[in-house]
C-alpha cells in the first residue's frame, strides 16, 4: 500500500506542476487576446482596417504563436489532450475567431483550416512543429464565433452607413452557414453554438431587408 | 405558369438546398425522392470554395465523432460485463472457488474482447499515444468499472489490494492512474454489500476482514489527501469518491459493532441462564 500511495502522490504532484506551467502561459495568451480585443472593439467604432491589421500581426499573431511555441516545445500531442486541451482550447478558439474576422475584412473570404495551420506553423520552432496540434473542433468553434462577431459588425456598419460591408457580411455568412450545415455535429456545446447561428444569420438578413425596402441599397 | 423547370438558371445562393431536385416536380407524378430535403450533404454543382472546404472538414469531423461513438459503446459493454462479474462475486463465500474461476475467466474475456477492440478503435484513428487521452473521456467510466470488478476479485482471492503492476500482469494492459484510483474507490461500496450479505449468512469473519481492509484503505486515502494528491483541484470527483468511501466504511464498522453487541448479549444471556 505504501508504494501505491507514493506512486499516486507523485502522479498527482506532477499533474499539478504541469497544470501550473500551462496556466502561466495561458495568462500570456489572455493578455494578447485582450490587447487585440481592444483594437477589435475600436474597429467596430471607426472601421479603420489598417490599424486593425497592424495590431493583428504585432499584438496577436506574434505573441500568441510565441506562447504556443513555448507550450508545444514542452508538451507533445498526448500531453495536449491530457493536460492542455481544456485550458488552452478557449483561448485558441478566440484566436481563430480573430484571424477569420480580420481575414474576411481584408479579402472577403474564409481563411481555410489549412491556411490557418500554415500561418501558425510559420511562427513555430522546429521542436514545437512536431508536437503541434490544431484540433478541427477549435476551427469550427472559431467559425461559429466569427458569425456572431460579424453579425455585430453588420449592425454597426449599417449604423455608420457602410452598406456595402453589410451586404458582403450577409453573403459571407449565408455561405458560411450553408457550409457548416454539411457537418453532422455531435450533441455538445459546439452543436448548441451552431444551432444559435441561424438567429444571427436571420438578424443580418433582416438588416438587409430593412435597407432594401428603404431603398438604401440596390 | 410553370414553376422552376430544368431550363431555369441554377440559384446564386448555395444555401437554397433542394433546388436541383425540385426541377422534376412538374415532369411526372410526385415521388418521395422529388421532395426537397431539409439537409443535403453534398451539392456537386456548387463552386463556392467555402462549400468544398466544409465538405472536407465534415469528413474529418465525422471520422473523429464515429471513433468517439465506438469508444463510448465499447465502454458501455465493458461496464455491463464488469457489473455482471461483480454481481457474481457477491455470491462468493470462501468455499465456492468456481465463482472466482468464473470471474477470472470473465475478466480475461473483457480484456481480450472489449478492451482489445477499444485499442483497435484508437489505433484505427491514429497509431499515436495521444489518442488514449483524446478518447479518454469516452471510455474512462468503463475502465473504472473494470477496475472495480478486478479489484474485488483480487481482494476475495488474495485478501489484498491489487496494484497497478499486478493489473498490468493480469490483464496485459496499462491503466491510467486516474482510472485506477476511481476504480478502487468504488470497491468500498461493493465490499460493504459483501460484508452485509456475509453477516446475514452468519459469516462474521468475512465481515470483520472486509471492514479492516476498508479501514486500512481509507487511512491511506487520508495520507493521499495530506500529501496533496487529493487536493488536486481539477478533480472534484476524487473528493466525492473519498466521501462515499468513508460512508461505506462507516456502515461496515456499524455492522461489526452491532454484531459484537449481539454476540456479547448472547454470551451474557447464556451465562445468566447457566447461573
Amino acid at each position: 500500500m505504501d508504494q501505491l500511495i507514493t506512486e499516486v502522490s507523485e502522479h498527482f504532484a506532477k499533474k499539478e506542476s504541469i497544470k501550473t506551467l500551462i496556466k502561466d502561459q495561458c495568462v500570456e495568451l489572455d493578455t494578447c487576446l485582450m490587447q487585440f480585443g481592444q483594437h477589435l472593439q475600436q474597429y467596430h467604432m471607426d472601421f479603420q482596417l489598417n490599424e486593425l491589421e497592424t495590431s493583428f500581426s504585432s499584438k496577436l499573431v506574434s505573441p500568441f504563436c510565441k506562447t504556443l511555441d513555448v507550450l508545444f516545445t514542452k508538451f507533445d500531442q498526448a500531453a495536449f489532450y491530457e493536460h492542455m486541451q481544456h485550458l488552452v482550447s478557449d483561448r485558441f478558439r478566440r484566436f481563430v475567431m480573430a484571424t477569420l474576422f480580420v481575414h474576411f475584412l481584408k479579402d472577403r473570404e474564409l481563411f481555410s483550416y489549412s491556411s490557418l495551420l500554415s500561418l501558425i506553423k510559420s511562427h513555430l520552432s522546429k521542436p514545437a512543429l512536431s508536437h503541434f496540434v490544431f484540433p478541427i473542433e477549435v476551427y469550427l468553434w472559431g467559425c461559429c464565433m466569427v458569425v456572431s462577431e460579424l453579425t455585430r459588425l453588420a449592425l454597426n456598419a449599417t449604423t455608420h452607413k457602410h452598406y456595402a460591408l453589410t451586404q458582403d457580411i450577409q453573403k459571407f455568412l449565408s455561405s458560411l452557414y450553408a457550409g457548416m450545415k454539411l457537418i453532422t455535429f455531435k450533441n455538445d456545446g459546439l452543436r448548441k453554438k451552431f444551432d444559435s447561428l441561424k438567429y444571427d444569420v436571420k438578424q443580418v438578413d433582416h438588416i438587409l431587408y430593412d435597407l432594401s425596402i428603404r431603398q438604401l441599397i440596390p | 405558369s410553370q414553376q422552376s423547370s430544368s431550363s431555369s438558371a441554377p440559384p446564386q445562393n448555395p444555401s437554397s438546398v433542394g433546388s436541383k431536385r425540385s426541377t422534376s416536380t412538374r415532369d411526372g407524378p410526385k415521388s418521395h425522392d422529388s421532395r426537397p430535403h431539409k439537409k443535403q450533404k453534398t451539392i456537386s454543382s456548387s463552386t463556392d470554395p467555402i462549400f468544398s472546404l466544409f465538405q472536407g472538414l465534415s469528413v474529418e469531423y465525422e471520422r473523429l465523432v464515429n471513433s468517439e461513438e465506438s469508444a463510448y459503446k465499447l465502454s458501455r459493454d465493458i461496464t455491463r460485463e464488469s457489473k455482471k462479474v461483480i454481481s457474481s462475486l457477491q455470491r462468493y463465500h470462501g468455499k465456492n472457488h468456481t465463482v472466482l474461476d468464473q470471474a477470472e475467466n470473465a475478466l480475461k474475456k473483457i480484456v481480450s474482447t472489449h478492451i482489445a477492440q477499444l485499442q483497435k478503435v484508437m489505433d484505427d484513428y491514429d497509431k499515436a499515444e495521444y489518442t488514449y487521452f483524446l478518447f479518454h473521456k469516452k471510455f474512462s467510466f468503463g475502465l473504472e468499472e473494470f477496475m472495480e470488478g478486478l479489484s474485488m476479485y483480487w481482494y476475495l482471492k488474495n485478501g489484498s489490494l491489487i496494484s497497478s503492476k499486478e493489473v498490468a500482469d493480469f490483464a496485459g494492459i496499462h491503466i491510467d492512474t486516474h482510472d485506477y484510483i476511481q476504480g478502487i474507490s468504488d470497491l468500498a461500496g461493493e465490499l460493504m454489500r459483501y460484508a452485509t450479505a456475509r453477516m446475514a449468512r452468519g459469516d462474521k469473519e468475512s465481515c470483520f476482514n472486509a471492514t479492516a481492509f476498508l479501514q486500512q484503505m481509507y487511512q491511506n486515502y487520508m495520507r493521499l489527501s495530506v500529501e496533496g494528491a487529493l487536493t488536486y483541484k481539477g478533480k472534484e470527483s476524487y473528493r466525492f469518491k473519498m466521501r462515499a468511501f468513508l460512508q461505506s466504511t462507516m456502515k461496515c464498522e456499524k455492522l461489526c459493532a452491532e454484531l459484537m453487541a449481539r454476540d456479547a448479549e448472547k454470551v451474557e444471556a447464556k451465562s445468566v441462564e447457566a447461573k
